[in-house]
């Protein structure tokens, strides 16, 4: 990752792929943006929704949602048929560009615009911009949430690759990261399972496919969850799978400090700390500085930290020599943290800390090298042609278009029933299915409320406010009708995060499924590799049809 | 009249750059933290605009609302019981006991200012009086993170929309 303060301070044009910086990290980005801008960069913005980042933009391109793959590789065509790819670049950095071009060679700007919905000269302006200038490629999550989304950053980070548009100042393809938070920075494992106490691992349960996997697990059957710091139902793909997972446990504790969705299905709420009375640390996203959060308050009520809670459990469980009484949360950052961090340092009023450069530089792959087998981006994957032969998925060496499993063009027949597809912002008032329920974020929110396009409502006679089911044959959702042409026809926009209790959750309607590039099965695994094997959840991998309530 | 309400040297005043709000409401949540005030009355509201131009491309707008503290206010015209006044800081001050709840100042108000809350009084943004006072910006311009609302004295930013404008220039000369 090259970080918003390091682009912002020498790109040319920056393509936002899939990324509404107005919403979702909002603190992280947008004043990057606005400097970049302001030096005269140019804004590119890859999304089928209006969204604020995106009226900024001097291009928005409005592809049909999950059809970014081939646009991804349109532009890499015509940038190629115009000689402005960067040969100098692919011939020492990369290998596998004669592949790539088997397939992109296919994407005429005529068949880009007929799949992707965009106008011809849109994608050729685009692609012409993002090859001739310093280029910084931001992704998001947005396109990456189909069954094709592993397929869609294939495509997007050759883009990249293909004008040579990597390490160099100003100059990257950025994926979600969280700084080096998981690059080898933190000693998650001492914690976890500190060194003697030698827990033992059963097997791994992929996260999203929990549902499913919940309720297939053996050898030992899972009987008991202990949940805190997340939603078990709410954001789960598979909510109505995950409560029927929920009704087959012996004991589910939720730690939380709201009745959520998970606190109705609990045997046991405890009272968990705020972040205000306990220690922690903050990585996050797009920055590569840690800051250590100190307890400004002392545990209310009955709370106590988390880590206090984990700590007794481990004692009574028998692990007392590794889990000191004594010890404070402090105790535990210094063990997860590098011995020489210089932990005062990161506190208020001091922090945050920049991380070791080893771990992140500021400009990363400056070198040239990459961490392939080959040292080079690997356009055509070796790495995924190996994998093919251990574990079963979809493993193609070079990047494809293959419509999402649950899409207009991926499944005609469901969709002659069910024709609209959803996608789901994540809104700048909530974090994920977080504050929805205080009454000072539901004033500005209002009532759960679905866009739809004003010819999508005209045709099914609903106007704005009507009271509107969404539905398809696993469930249905109730909300209001915005009519608005931010959304494209043919699509409905339905926020994530809306709690099932309160109405309006998205969850409910779809289809429990993992996405590649493995198939993880019925997502009990034996081992798992986060980089290579992708553990992306396609929520928006779905069709619905809508009428007046 | 005009002369009299003009800032002095020093005084700030509060720039709503529409290009840069993307719509967050992050100031509308720093100003109900700031003054305490419950669900129901908006002292700030963020409104969004759609429009759609002749090639059918569509885009947002959004405008943070609050009381403008206008110069020339209707609303401090209408009051009958002139609860509304200019103070000396160029801000346009409600005297809360004396308002009757007529709803008069929100008749008049171009932008909606005026708010209502339990007690049914006239309640609305003051400016954030007391910060400025200690120097701070207000609590909108403090929280806002795309820099759409910036306290500053109108010396301070006229500089600032000049040397943005220069950099843009220098940019786009290179």
């Amino acid at each position: 990752m090259q970080t918003p303060e390091v682009w912002s301070r020498h790109t040319e044009l920056v393509l936002m792929w899939g990324c509404n910086a107005s919403a979702a990290g909002i603190h992280q980005e947008i004043g990057y943006l606005y400097d970049a801008m302001e030096r005269g960069a140019r804004l590119i913005v890859v999304d089928p929704i209006v969204t604020a980042v995106a009226s900024k933009a001097h291009l928005h391109l409005r592809p049909r949602p999950s059809t970014d793959a081939a646009l991804a590789l349109g532009m890499i065509n015509h940038i190629v048929s115009r000689n402005l790819h960067d040969q100098d670049y692919l011939e020492r950095h990369t290998q596998g560009f004669s592949q790539l071009m088997e397939e992109a060679g296919q994407w005429t700007l005529e068949r880009t615009r007929e799949v992707t919905g965009v106008p011809e000269g849109l994608i050729a302006q685009a692609a012409e911009e993002y090859a001739t200038h310093r280029s910084l490629l931001e992704c998001g999550y947005g396109h990456q949430r189909y069954t094709n989304g592993h397929r869609t950053q294939q495509a997007i980070s050759a883009l990249a690759a293909v004008c040579g548009h990597m390490g160099q100042p100003g100059a990257h393809c950025n994926f979600m990261e969280v700084g080096a938070a998981y690059t080898g920075f933190l000693n998650s494992a001492r914690v976890q399972n500190p060194p003697g106490a030698d827990i033992k691992k059963t097997r791994l349960i992929s996260i999203s496919h929990f549902g499913p996997a919940l309720r297939a697990a053996q050898d030992p059957p899972i009987k008991g969850i202990i949940k805190w710091r997340g939603s078990l139902i709410t954001q789960q793909p598979d909510a109505r799978g995950m409560i029927e997972a929920v009704k087959g446990l012996d004991f589910l504790v939720s730690i939380d400090q709201f009745l959520t969705d998970d606190t109705d299905w609990s045997d046991l709420v405890l009272p968990a700390c705020t972040i205000f009375e306990q220690w922690g640390v903050h990585p996050s996203y797009r920055h590569q500085y840690l800051q250590l959060q100190v307890p400004v308050l002392e545990p209310q009520h009955e709370s106590m930290p988390d880590i206090d809670f984990w700590a007794e459990l481990a004692r009574r469980m028998g692990y007392e020599a590794y889990f000191p009484r004594e010890w404070t949360g402090l105790d535990w950052l210094r063990l997860l943290l590098p011995d020489d961090f210089p932990l005062e340092q990161a506190m208020h009023p001091h922090g945050p800390v920049r991380l070791p450069e080893r771990f992140c530089p500021p400009v990363p792959n400056w070198d040239g090298n990459f961490q392939t087998p080959s040292g080079k981006i690997e356009l055509y994957s070796g790495v995924y042609a190996e994998r093919a032969q251990r574990f079963p998925g979809e493993w193609d060496p070079v990047p494809r278009y293959v419509p999402s499993a649950e899409s207009p063009d991926g499944d005609p027949e469901r969709a002659a029933r069910y024709p609209l597809l959803v996608v789901s912002q994540h809104p700048a008032t909530r974090t994920h299915s977080q504050f929805g329920n205080l009454p000072y974020i539901q004033e500005i929110e209002g009532p759960a409320t679905a866009m739809l396009h004003p010819d999508d409502a005209a045709a099914r006679g609903i106007a704005e406010h009507d009271r509107i089911r969404i539905y398809n044959d696993r469930a249905d959702s109730h909300v209001l009708a915005h009519l608005t042409r931010k959304v494209l026809p043919g699509t409905v926009e339905l926020d994530s995060g809306r709690w099932i209790k309160t109405g309006g959750n998205v969850n409910l309607l779809i289809h429990p499924r993992a996405a590649g590039p493995r198939d993880v099965g019925d997502g009990v695994m034996a081992e798992y590799d986060m980089q290579l094997d992708g553990h992306t959840i396609p929520y928006f991998n779905l069709l619905v049809e809508v009428e007046k309530a | 009249m005009r002369e009299e309400i003009m800032m002095a040297a020093g005084e700030t005043m509060l720039l709503i750059d529409q290009s840069r709000c993307v719509g967050c409401h992050a100031c509308e949540t720093a100003c109900k933290m700031e003054n305490n005030v419950p669900p129901g009355p908006r002292w700030m509201e963020v409104v969004e605009h759609e429009s759609v131009d002749a090639a059918g491309d569509v885009a947002l707008s959004f405008l943070p609302l609050n009381c403008r503290h206008c110069a020339d206010a209707p609303c401090i015209a209408v009051c009958p019981t002139q609860a509304l006044a200019r103070d000396g800081l160029g801000l346009v001050r409600l005297e809360r006991e004396r308002c009757i709840g007529c709803g008069e100042c929100l008749f008049v108000c171009p932008f909606g200012a005026p708010q209502f809350g339990e007690d049914r009084l006239m309640q609305k943004c003051h400016g954030c009086r007391e910060r400025r006072a200690r120097n701070l910006p207000t609590a909108c311009a403090q929280y806002c993170p795309s820099g759409a609302l910036r306290c500053a004295t109108p010396r301070e930013l006229s500089h600032l929309v000049r040397t943005s404008r220069a950099a843009l220039g220098a940019a786009r000369a290179d």
